[in-house]
């Protein structure tokens, strides 16, 4: 029996993950990471940036070169505790001669789940991944999705604490991925603790109550997806075509700007202070970044308020208005800004040879 | 949990091995070899296949037990040729891929992710590609030893121990197959390569094989060089007395001269031969130290011709002129008068002495040696088994 581990609200929490293969890849570069308990943790990244092998690391598949911190309250690597964890590679590959029913006996011998127990969560799970019609048929008549269902089946045979998934939903369709998303959360109502690696931004979105965005070997931003996408929403304002009758936008917010300035500072402070621009940008009185784009203004800041002196200003002008659209990022947005150079503005290489540092972001 | 992940993988294993149809094509053969064993038959006047009385075998059949001839054809045929040789390259083929295939991405995770030891992981492994082997050859002597009982009328249940030596046999190559299967992760290149190996041990040990027969041929041609020239010696001793004490005949004078002759090419022959024995006495010791760091496979079979087939038995099995000593004696030649008969000498020949020689190589030799580098491989396999990532 495995002794119950010191207990603690996070079921992941690692420092200074290092590892670096033999061939000189440096795959991870000190990821450290925490994931609470009853949470759905979502690891996204490019390909090549490390998730599969952190996970690995995590299950014991592959050593790391360093590794502080614990999982489920126990040292990374301790063994017994993987009797309470479940694992769905990615691409997983089951013996062909086995049937979905043996592979999941197989798991549950392996995990050390008694046969009487194994005996009453098999047909459990096959329920609950949609599998008992095809229970006893062989692998290899499996679609990549029902090998997928079976994969993510095995994981869950030793009702573990702690999930990882990797790639769950790769090669499944539509209904198949409302099916895990549904098992992820019924998981996650059950208090079990899940860890998922996906490229499917979406699909992250959807479920995970936490992501970290891994780009070459470092987690580049970590938190809860409201964390990540705070203060970075804006408000986008279209006007009407530009024509002679309508000045450029930018001389007109920049008027306005100056209007508005001259307006809210009765006390002659000087304009340039309060509407400077700053490079191709504009910052209101009220402090918030304008960036102009043809017959496009886009103003950084979530706060509706902020805007109507500009708006009026705007409309003063006789400016059409013709959409006014607030825009909070996406994963998508989150994930792309992430892999962009900031210099070159370029995509970062994709893998984990490069040593040169990734970008770091900020909500760490 | 152990008992259970064990069983566990063995289970799988069994399954595996019932989905592989190479698996039931060799039963297939093993059982079909067994009943072929079975159709034949040996009484007085021959050896006989179903019904038909095998010609010219009626000499053969009359000097060996029923019980005798069906334990050497088991043993020279079913053991030495099926199991050593055709069922082992099957079970090869159907064992190589074990690692390989638990190697492969989205395989080994599944087991590396359980709460086993990548040590316990790898030697549980390895065992279930044993299994393959402990089926075909279980049910083969189990088969063979009906045959004999029935057939022969003798119940050998000591040919039991053909299933632990074959095992030991095979898992020499499997340990080898099982670490270039780790190390180059292709189930068609860890083959080969183990059929490579296979072959420099059969070729370091047909080497062995061919210096000791030489050896024991210029051992056997020197002692009776030896003899001879010490029947000679006496002869010259006794006709040269005759002709010193005038009692010698018509022919002494010739017979002294041939004795002298025969001395003389005897001493010659002693020098050739010596020659040749010290020539290959090096030569055979540094492949016997050479031997003794490799496997020996068809050693490891032989053990069991030891245990079934006395010295006996297996003399009763050959050639007349190969079982039976040679006999010295230089009165054939027609010298002696009556009273002076030199008495005849006998000498070992060169398979009796090999087959000696080669029992008298110790079971530790054989085997301890063996399974000692069964373990090193086995060991640098299961270390990098376990320090590798996947």
């Amino acid at each position: 029996m495995i002794q119950s581990a010191p207990h603690s609200d996070l079921a992941i929490d690692i420092r200074s993950v290092d590892k670096r293969y033999k061939g000189k890849v440096h795959a991870l570069r000190g990821i450290d990471l925490t994931v609470g308990r009853s949470e759905v943790f979502g690891l996204l990244g490019p390909n090549g940036a490390g998730k599969s092998t952190l996970v690995k690391i995590l299950t014991t598949i592959v050593r790391p070169t360093h590794c502080e911190g614990r999982v489920l309250g126990r040292p990374v690597g301790h063994k017994p505790t993987l009797r309470t964890v479940g694992y769905l590679p990615e691409h997983a590959r089951f013996p062909d001669y086995l049937t979905g029913r043996q592979i999941l006996d197989s798991a549950a011998a392996m995990t050390g789940v008694s046969r009487s127990d194994a005996r009453k969560r098999i047909p459990q799970l096959l329920d609950i991944v949609g599998m008992t019609d095809w229970a006893k048929k062989k692998v290899t008549t499996y679609s990549k999705g029902m090998k997928q269902r079976i994969g993510i089946a095995q994981a869950l045979i030793n009702d573990p604490e702690l999930v990882f998934l990797d790639e769950p939903t790769d090669g499944v369709d539509p209904v198949g991925r409302r099916d895990i998303r549904a098992i992820v959360q019924r998981l996650r109502d059950e208090g079990k603790t899940v860890f998922l690696n996906s490229h499917l931004l979406s699909e992250l979105e959807m479920v995970c109550d936490r992501v970290a965005i891994l780009v070459q070997g470092r987690v580049v931003s970590q938190g809860t997806i409201d964390e990540l996408t705070r203060d970075q929403g804006y408000i986008e304002i279209e006007l009407q075509a530009i024509d002679d009758d309508h000045p450029h936008p930018r001389m007109l917010v920049e008027s306005s700007a100056l209007l508005l300035a001259s307006e809210t500072t009765p006390t002659g402070e000087s304009t340039s202070i309060v509407a400077s621009r700053v490079r191709t940008e504009f910052i209101l009185p009220s402090g918030e970044p304008v960036e102009i784009n043809k017959n496009r203004i886009r103003i950084h800041t979530e706060e509706p308020g902020s805007i109507q002196p500009l708006l009026d200003a705007l409309r003063a002008r006789n400016c059409i208005i013709r959409s006014l659209r607030p825009h909070r990022p996406s994963l998508e947005d989150l994930f792309m800004k992430a892999v962009t150079d900031p210099t070159t503005g370029k995509e970062l290489s994709p893998g984990a040879g490069s040593d040169k540092p990734a970008r770091k972001g900020a909500a760490q | 949990m152990i008992l259970r992940q064990t069983a566990a993988i063995f289970t799988d294993a069994y399954r595996e091995l019932n989905a592989k149809k190479l698996f039931w094509i060799t039963l297939f053969f093993s059982i079909l070899i067994v009943a072929a064993y079975a159709c034949f038959g040996i009484d007085a006047r021959g050896v006989h296949f179903l019904w038909m009385t095998l010609p010219g075998t009626e000499q053969y059949a009359a000097n060996i037990s029923p019980a005798t001839f069906f334990k050497f054809w088991m043993y020279a045929v079913g053991i030495g040729i099926w199991l050593t040789w055709v069922a082992t390259i099957l079970a090869l083929v159907s064992t190589a891929g074990i690692f390989p295939d638990l190697l492969a991405s989205g395989s080994i995770d599944l087991y590396l992710s359980k709460p086993i030891s990548r040590l316990r992981l790898f030697l549980t492994k390895f065992l279930t590609g044993l299994l393959f082997v402990a089926v075909q050859v279980g049910v083969f002597i189990m088969g063979c030893i009906l045959v004999i009982g029935i057939r022969g009328g003798s119940w050998e249940w000591s040919l039991l121990l053909a299933i632990p030596i074959v095992l030991a046999f095979f898992s020499y190559l499997y340990a080898i197959c099982t670490l270039f299967g780790i190390l180059t992760r292709s189930t068609i290149t860890a083959l080969l390569l183990t059929l490579v190996a296979w072959m420099c041990f059969f070729g370091l040990n047909s080497t062995d094989n061919i210096l000791l027969a030489v050896r024991s041929d210029a051992g056997f041609n020197l002692e009776r060089a030896q003899l001879s020239a010490s029947q000679n010696r006496e002869r010259i001793e006794i006709l040269q007395a005759r002709i010193d004490n005038n009692t010698a005949g018509e022919r002494t004078e010739s017979q002294l001269d041939m004795a002298k002759r025969n001395l003389e090419s005897a001493v010659a022959n002693i020098e050739r031969h010596q020659r040749t024995l010290d020539g290959v006495e090096p030569w055979y010791r540094r492949v016997f130290v050479a031997k003794s760091f490799f496997p020996k496979t068809s050693e490891t079979v032989a053990l069991l011709g030891r245990y079934t087939l006395d010295m006996d038995e297996l003399k009763a099995l050959m050639p007349p002129d190969q079982r039976n000593d040679v006999e010295i004696n230089i009165e054939e030649l027609g010298y002696a008068r009556p009273g002076e008969a030199t008495e005849a000498a006998q000498v070992m020949p060169p398979n009796i002495r090999t087959e000696l020689e080669l029992r008298s190589r110790s079971i530790a030799w054989v085997l301890g040696t063996s399974f000692g580098f069964t373990g090193f491989i086995l060991a640098i396999a299961a270390f990098i088994f376990s320090r590798r990532d996947y």
